[in-house]
């Protein structure tokens, strides 16, 4: 819901890194998001190509690894994958659970020359 | 070439969420994020709170709305510090503006902090704004389905309060399918079903919110 936020942050993290590493230009950026941060990949990359015209990071592709939602049972210690938001353990039918992996929001690697 | 770099992204916004939290952790002040649609009853259960928690809890609130000081102008009768947060159009409340606001009180004289949020369920669900808790409010006039079709908020919340369900009569509500939709998500969430306007079920909401205060008090 906040791509455009995002997408700057993004530009301002490829632009750092581009003089860092002396790229020229950046072709795309790969990054690792939950599926708890409700980012629609579209809205991001519009915003994306909207904030980046002009700069080395104009015309860049944006590649998601979206990360499922898992958690862990505070009762028997299983770990299980959330399905369709189903937040109780599958094992023992806990339901004190909480969440190790879905909330991730990072750049992973950045694609340039 | 391919440059691996692993940097996060709403750092700043995050860190300052967790600084809000560090500070008033110290200071025995718990603060909760009620978030619901706009029209669900926020201010008035705020209201009821207020005045059934005067003389025993020193409260202030943090008052977030897009435009206009109704909200805020509507519980100076209660006599707390309130502060109000225009948004000029954003969705959601920041931690930046909470943080100045919570600068702008006499923490000395405060035990608990209400921040009503944005009337909204999607964004302000997203954002950390240094909360101890979520509170998530609802109403029956909204129907029965909020939770399945907003479940980041309801996962989030340690709290639910369905208001008016003085008009369970006059509508389709069934309450059994918003009670399991609320557990799929969240199993240990506590769930008040209460009707502002009849001063009904609101027991149950104040001692859970006094319970948590005295938590903290005791903690410092």
């Amino acid at each position: 819901m906040h791509e455009a936020g995002i997408a700057q942050e993004i530009l301002d993290v490829l632009n750092e890194t581009a003089s860092r590493h002396g790229l020229l230009k950046v072709s795309g950026v790969r990054l690792r998001i939950g599926a708890m941060r409700q980012i629609v990949p579209e809205a991001l990359q519009f915003a994306f190509d909207a904030l980046g015209r002009g700069t080395i990071a104009a015309g860049a592709r944006i590649t998601i690894e979206e990360v499922a939602v898992r958690c862990r049972c505070r009762s028997c210690d299983s770990e299980f994958a959330v399905v369709d938001y189903d937040f109780f353990c599958p094992v023992c039918n806990g339901i004190e659970v909480t969440v190790i992996e879905g909330r991730e929001l990072f750049i992973d690697s950045v694609e340039g020359d | 070439m391919e440059i691996k770099i692993i940097r996060h992204l709403l750092d700043a916004s995050e860190k300052s969420a967790s600084e809000i939290r560090d500070l008033l952790t110290k200071r025995g002040i718990p603060m909760l994020n009620m978030i619901g649609s706009p029209g669900c009853g926020k201010t008035t259960l705020l209201e009821k709170t207020l005045a059934a928690l005067s003389g025993t809890c020193r409260c202030a609130v943090i008052e977030g709305d897009v435009a206009t000081d109704r909200d805020a102008v509507r519980l100076q009768k209660y006599d707390v510090p309130v502060c109000l947060i225009n948004t000029k159009g954003a969705c959601h409340l920041e931690p930046l503006s909470i943080r100045k606001a919570i600068d702008e009180f006499d923490l000395d004289s405060i035990d608990l902090i209400f921040v009503e949020n944005v009337g909204n369920l999607v964004c302000p669900a997203e954002f950390d704004i240094g909360e101890y808790a979520k509170v998530a409010v609802s109403s029956v006039a909204e129907g029965d389905d909020k939770p399945e079709k907003y479940p980041l908020l309801f996962n989030e919340c340690a709290a639910v309060v369905l208001n008016k369900i003085d008009l369970l009569a006059h509508t389709d509500f069934r309450p059994g399918v918003f009670r399991s939709g609320v557990k799929r998500l969240n199993g240990t969430v506590a769930l008040f079903e209460i009707s502002c306007r009849e001063n009904s079920g609101l027991e149950a909401w104040l001692s859970w919110v006094a319970e948590i205060r005295n938590r903290f008090q005791c903690s410092v």
